[in-house]
């Protein structure tokens, strides 16, 4: 299934990793959170709105409510212009997984997928 | 207005303090479950997190803005300091690594340095001190 440009490709992150840019205040994303899977090595996952979409469910419904998660958002054109792939990999208990293909060991380039990223829901804890 | 009261609105930031809520944040980083990061995650190594207060101890400086620290998925600290596109960035490791990225006025530089070697502590220093320079910077006069 090709994944269109018009499509947003959604990622879970830990609440705990994040940072603050001091000149505007906001709270971003570390690096951190931009990592191929390792056990087993797999590219970073994420969701396809289009298919959560057609699944019948909600954006803020990606994210539980356990009080540890945040939700980002990146537009698949513009991860495609910085070289990445976004390649739909469903599952059988999640039709939206997606992979994002493309090298991310240099540690620029998770801060660059840290700085792409725009937060789509967050779910507040203490840590 | 008397040059007194001017003086009272000097604000000098407190070093200390930028040291005392690093340390803080890493007392809290330490105590997070193992399953933290997801089931099979990494607890965070309290060598790291005694690192990471060592590492912001040798390059703040009063004029620094105040380091943000957060966890990794394998168990180390990444300390942080952003302004804007201005940042530095450090994943401190228990063997005394340092991963750093540095994106400071023109220079981009990715690479490891070491926290016991004080000329690595003196560089980074200085790029941490050049993060959000443009605070000091005073506006060119209009016509």
């Amino acid at each position: 299934m090709s994944v269109a440009d018009e499509d947003v490709f959604y990622r879970r992150v830990r609440w705990a990793k994040r940072t603050t840019d001091q000149r505007s205040g906001q709270i971003r994303p570390s690096s951190d959170s931009f990592r191929d899977s390792t056990d087993p090595p797999s590219p970073m996952s994420g969701l396809l709105r289009s298919v959560v979409l057609a699944s019948d469910r909600s954006i803020d419904s990606l994210v539980p409510g356990d009080g540890g998660d945040a939700l980002v958002e990146f537009g698949v054109s513009a991860l495609r212009r910085h070289g990445f792939e976004v390649v739909a990999s469903p599952e059988e208990d999640e039709p939206a997984h997606a992979h994002l293909v493309g090298d991310k060991e240099k540690r620029s380039t998770r801060r660059l997928l840290a700085d792409l990223a725009r937060w789509t829901a967050t779910t507040v804890d203490e840590t | 207005m008397a040059d007194a009261d001017l003086c009272g609105d000097i604000v000098i930031p407190d070093t200390t303090g930028l040291i005392r809520a690093a340390r803080d944040r890493a007392s809290e980083l330490c105590s997070l479950p193992a399953d933290w990061d997801g089931p099979g995650g990494s607890a965070i190594s309290p060598v790291s997190a005694a690192n990471a207060v060592r590492l912001v101890a040798g390059v703040t400086c009063p004029e620094c803005l105040p380091a943000s620290l957060s966890p990794t998925s394998v168990g180390n600290i990444l300390v942080d300091w952003t302004w804007g596109d201005d940042h530095v960035e450090v994943e401190v490791f228990p063997d005394g690594r340092l991963e750093v990225l540095v994106r400071v006025a023109g220079l981009d530089w990715e690479g490891q340095l070491r926290l016991e070697d004080h000329d690595h502590l003196g560089w980074l220093g200085h790029h941490v001190s050049g993060v959000g320079i443009e605070r000091f910077q005073i506006p060119a006069a209009t016509a």
